[in-house]
């Protein structure tokens, strides 16, 4: 098992002149668990990413690894893998030279250049210059080079930019089988439908502010229950004086909350309704970050 | 800090940069070496003359230029391709990164030098042969020449790194370094008003140290205090552009 650390933001400012990017952000990010750092554009992800791996000095608060703030880890690379941009390499060095470069820095043994390649797929490619290489590819370059210290804590910023649907479908099971290896995961993504099929815990950021943080499974739970019936009318009546808000589209399709299907289904059993479909729709984590972060959907 | 310097040594010799730039600096040694002794005129100055024979040997100093530019791009791409990012993750605590990048291109220049002062002396030797020109210059005269070039441009290998450091835009970094080399270091020299104060500046700090008489009226150090006020100036850009890489946000 790796060795996962906490990950802990506490009161986290930064102010660039008069533009409060992050205010008084506070977070955690636990071992054995993809934590999801989510909001739109501009809301501060990267720049709370930077401060917590000491690239910008932050106005206010602190952001530490295991206790220990990023600057202050003697061997950072044993501890915290991190990948910030899409393409943080020269192009004209080779991806292996590249991740030997890394290597010579923190005393490791060239071997673990082809190493960690080898666990990224992208052997075939070692000794082509990185000019050459796709946007996927220079994703996983970057993943591979985050994995050279085998570290318990992972940072990623948007690692699923640029992939094809085979490549987020790969990275997907890569981070979900690094996390199951007790590894902390801190992933930053606008992607939200594919972070909801991996994240544990999910940290809504909007204006530099936290909206929302929680297990993903508390933050979609208290779904609507769907109803089609011919007798619509009546059995509205009936989940209305049961306590359910009940919203009718049409004269036959119902939409309730506050009951769940079982006791939508006993209700309708009792007062003898004739069911066409009962149905749970759990609210997705795109609606919660949108009615969150008062973002407009696009069509 | 060993194992820093290995991994810029790498990060040099992983591009072709490093390649090109050699190509370079022997062909502009090559040419200022023919051009030194092809339009030699007699007097102060003539091919017979210590001083004459001095400048055509200093004339590896040219390395200096592309030395210097090499140190530039060292820092300014990594801001350029981003790499900055790993490499200060890797090593938060950046002052030494910067250390070992002035240490690291200081050696390099060394390198540098040595491969031009073999051109250097394969041209100039059988072209004072050919003129009939007797070498007045002793053996030791002629190392203290040779060896101050080396340290010479390995001072201005330095100065690139440090200069890098202070400004971020690569092209306006090397623009300006070429421009005080060629023009403005120069003429700050030649011109009688400036002459005195320029001495001190680092363009004839350097050729003092690498005993290149430019002119005879241009004041100029001797070949010691030459160097170390070169020394100074490389150490004094070092220490501010290290504080200026250790503070600024890695965005």
């Amino acid at each position: 098992m790796a060795n996962g650390h906490r990950v802990e933001v506490d009161g986290l400012s930064k102010s660039f002149g008069d533009v409060r990017a992050v205010d008084a952000l506070s977070f955690t990010a636990e071992p054995g668990e993809i934590t999801a750092f989510l909001g739109p554009n501009g809301a501060g992800k990267t720049t709370t990413l930077r401060m917590l791996l000491g690239l910008v000095e932050p106005t206010g608060g602190t952001a530490t690894i295991g206790g220990t703030a990023y600057a202050d880890l003697a061997r950072p690379a044993n501890v915290v893998g991190a990948a910030l941009e899409a393409s943080s390499f020269h192009p004209g060095r080779s991806g292996r030279d590249h991740l030997r470069v890394y290597c010579a820095v923190n005393g490791y043994a060239d071997i673990r250049a082809d190493e960690v390649l080898a666990l990224v797929g992208l052997t075939d490619a070692a000794r082509r210059q990185v000019r050459g290489y796709s946007l996927g590819m220079r994703q996983r370059l970057g993943l591979a080079t985050t994995l050279l210290g085998d570290p318990g804590v992972l940072v990623l910023d948007e690692p699923a930019n640029g992939l094809d649907p085979a490549g987020i479908a790969w990275l997907r099971g890569f981070l979900k089988r690094l996390a199951g290896e007790g590894r902390t995961m801190l992933v930053s993504s606008h992607a939200l439908s594919e972070v909801q099929q991996i994240a544990d815990r999910v940290v809504i950021i909007d204006q530099g502010r936290l909206v929302r943080e929680g297990r993903l499974g508390e933050l979609t739970a208290g779904g609507r229950v769907f109803v089609a019936t011919p007798d619509a009318e009546r059995f509205a009546h009936v989940l209305e004086a049961a306590g359910a808000a009940v919203s009718r589209d049409s004269g036959y399709t119902l939409e309730t909350s506050g009951l769940s299907a079982r006791d939508v289904g006993r209700l309708a059993f009792e007062h003898r309704v004739e069911l066409h479909a009962l149905e749970t729709r759990q609210n997705g984590l795109e609606q919660i970050f949108f009615s969150l972060t008062g973002v407009e959907e696009q069509p | 800090m060993t194992a820093l310097v290995r991994a810029e040594l790498r990060k040099l010799t992983t591009t072709r940069l490093w390649l090109w730039m050699l190509v370079l600096g022997l062909a502009m040694v090559g040419g200022t070496t023919s051009a030194a002794i092809g339009f030699a005129e007699p007097g102060r100055l003539g091919l017979d003359t210590a001083p004459g024979q001095r400048t055509v040997f200093a004339q590896a100093t040219a390395t200096l230029v592309v030395v210097g530019i090499l140190g530039i791009i060292a820092v300014t791409g990594e801001f350029a391709h981003q790499t900055a990012t790993p490499t200060f993750l890797a090593t938060p605590r950046r002052g030494r990164v910067v250390v070992a990048k002035l240490v690291t291109y200081a050696v390099a220049g060394l390198g540098y030098a040595a491969a031009c002062t073999v051109v250097l002396l394969a041209v100039a030797f059988p072209w004072f042969a050919a003129k009939h020109v007797d070498i007045v210059l002793s053996g030791a005269d002629l190392a203290r020449t040779l060896g101050g070039v080396g340290i010479e441009v390995a001072l201005y290998a330095v100065l690139g790194v440090a200069v890098g450091c202070l400004m971020r835009n690569q092209i306006a970094a090397i623009v300006g370094f070429v421009v005080y080399i060629f023009v403005v270091g120069p003429i700050l020299s030649g011109v009688e008003a400036t002459s005195e104060v320029a001495q001190y500046l680092p363009y004839q700090a350097g050729n003092a140290l690498g005993r290149l008489t430019s002119s005879v009226d241009a004041a100029m150090l001797g070949q010691a205090a030459g160097g170390l006020v070169l020394l100074a100036w490389a150490l004094a850009f070092a220490t501010l552009g290290t504080r200026v890489a250790i503070r600024r946000d890695i965005t």
